[in-house]
């Protein structure tokens, strides 16, 4: 069997579609069959996963568990994720708001999800 | 040689907040275009509207200075969307339905946003 390298690009909020369990379980059986996962890449609305909250949701605890269980980078887009109440600690100072990104998560720019598709990667789109 | 990234754009005008997926949408083609990336847009359904209409978005005529030269649309969104054909500006390129597969074979990769 061939392996692949795939990269992950989720869209749509976790409250209102199954995009991102169904890319949680793409990568569990990803996984499972020996592939690697080069990423997994925010954009849209998907990036309000990256918000701290006072309730930790599931989506949001299995994203960081496969993270740590598989040294997979959880990255967000910057600009999507600002406009949608995401603060990450230079954000923080530039405004003086308190930081509210969710330890595990980066703000990334469009340069990250162009580097994915340089290394040839295998693109999977999780959409809403 | 760069990769070729197709980046598929259905965003329904009237959905809320439309407008914001749609610019996201070509920021994502502006940003990875900037990072060498060869992109193409294919503006489908009613976002046709927004894209060539009388309220065209004006970032699309910056698309090229970000060498995102390649911008595509369906015929038939045309002809669904448009009373009488709107005058195109000269990086649209208009494809026939049975066109879609070849486009999509001419690319590495392919993204959907809206």
């Amino acid at each position: 069997m061939n392996i692949s390298t795939f990269a992950i690009v989720v869209h749509g909020s976790a409250k209102t579609c199954e995009s991102h369990q169904s890319a949680q379980n793409f990568i569990s059986a990803a996984k499972k069959l020996g592939h690697s996962i080069d990423s997994v890449f925010f954009y849209g609305n998907a990036t309000s996963i990256t918000i701290q909250s006072s309730r930790v949701c599931t989506v949001q605890k299995n994203w960081l568990k496969l993270s740590k269980q598989f040294q997979i980078p959880l990255q967000a887009c910057i600009s999507n994720a600002i406009n949608r109440g995401a603060v990450d600690s230079q954000h923080a100072e530039e405004t003086g708001k308190a930081v509210n990104l969710m330890d595990g998560f980066t703000l990334e720019g469009l340069g990250a999800l162009a580097e994915s598709i340089h290394n040839e990667c295998r693109i999977i789109e999780f959409g809403a | 040689m760069s990769t070729q990234l197709l980046i598929i754009i259905d965003a329904e005008t009237s959905k809320p907040k439309a407008s914001t997926y749609l610019f996201e949408a070509i920021d994502a083609a502006m940003g990875v275009a900037a990072f060498g990336v060869t992109t193409s847009i294919l503006f489908m359904g009613d976002c046709v509207k927004s894209a060539v209409g009388d309220d065209r978005i004006k970032i699309i005529n910056a698309l090229e200075f970000y060498d995102v030269e390649n911008l595509y649309i369906f015929e038939s969104d045309l002809d669904r969307v448009f009373d009488t054909l709107p005058l195109l500006g000269s990086q649209f390129k208009v494809l026939k339905d049975n066109e879609f597969s070849n486009l999509l074979e001419q690319h590495a990769q392919v993204l959907r946003m809206g």
